[in-house]
């Protein structure tokens, strides 16, 4: 789902660009203060996996595929903010090395991948870890969820700054959009889990703390 | 460190990148069906990417074009982060 040039309106790049700079300025910053080295090899491979992952298109539907966007597994791994810096690493790269998306439209790109995909999905993932089970299965439940969620609600972005672009009407676009992405959301959800899964068996010590989950049994 | 977990990793992404790549579905995406529908059409882009579509000059097959695109991408993606973290995070070890 990555926006070409001319899709979207001067005025709408602009003000997603805005909003997305201001969340990595206060992401750079944040990092400043409070990344540390164990966390930076993670940060690598992180974005490379969220680069070739969002290669691999599958199909979901007559005529149509789709991708791992991989912003909410970023966040479950590197924290929401950090995640926002490495979608905006892997886009950045994406846009002009391979025309993946255009250089106008990055801000809006990342405004709908980083800002809604990671950090609202991460407010998602957090409320569901709250309410479900504190073990793994709640873990990885509230990660697919909040995957599948993060991806309608990137693509209701998408279709909200269609509508204001005068491209498509919005009664149009957001039906439309949301509805395939309903369906890529189911894999953004299995590919996400199954990952966390792998590294929860692996390294358990790379989840942020509130992963360190409680057994369900004493 | 523990290098293997993080070796294998970006070893896993780089495979799913070159070999994963060439077999990945070409149907349009979600935004590009929609796009296609409406007749919403790009503009050209402003400016010619060294790899566009992700296709590296490297040899007359097109999977093999691919696969090198998405080897060079993963680990650009890959160096850029640890090489920016690494830098972040040591700056922030260093006494004033």
């Amino acid at each position: 789902m990555h926006i070409p040039d001319g899709f979207l309106s001067a005025p709408v790049n602009a003000a997603t660009a805005a909003v997305s700079l201001g969340c990595c300025a206060y992401a750079a910053r944040r990092a400043g203060r409070t990344l540390g080295e164990r966390q930076v090899p993670l940060l690598g491979v992180t974005g490379a996996f969220l680069f070739a992952a969002q290669m691999i298109n599958f199909p979901v539907a007559a005529g149509t595929s789709g991708h791992l966007m991989g912003g909410l597994l970023a966040a479950v791994l590197l924290g929401p903010w950090n995640a926002c810096l490495v979608m905006g690493i892997v886009l950045a790269i994406q846009c002009l090395l391979f025309a993946d998306g255009g250089l106008t439209a990055l801000g809006s790109n990342l405004f709908n991948m980083g800002v809604v995909g990671a950090l609202l999905g991460y407010l998602l993932f957090a409320a569901l870890k709250a309410a479900l089970p504190k073990n793994r299965g709640g873990f990885l439940a509230s990660a697919a969820l909040a995957a599948w969620a993060s991806v309608v609600l990137a693509s209701a972005a998408c279709a909200v700054e269609l509508g204001l672009s005068g491209t498509v009407p919005l009664r149009a676009a957001l039906p439309a959009m949301t509805l395939v992405h309903s369906l890529i959301g189911v894999g953004e959800a299995l590919i996400t889990s199954a990952v966390l899964s792998a590294v929860l068996g692996a390294r358990p010590d790379l989840l942020p703390s509130p992963a360190r989950l409680v057994p369900l049994a004493p | 460190m523990k290098a293997p977990f993080f070796l294998l990793a970006l070893v896993a992404a780089l495979l799913i990148a070159c070999l994963g790549s060439p077999f990945a579905s070409s149907l349009p995406d979600g935004l590009d069906h929609f796009a296609e529908k409406q007749s919403v059409e790009a503009a050209k882009p402003v400016f010619p990417a060294p790899l566009a579509d992700y296709a590296a000059p490297v040899s007359r097959y097109g999977a093999v074009q691919t696969a090198a695109a998405g080897g060079v991408g993963t680990l650009l993606t890959f160096a850029a982060l640890f090489l920016g973290g690494r830098a972040v995070a040591r700056s922030r070890s260093m006494p004033e």
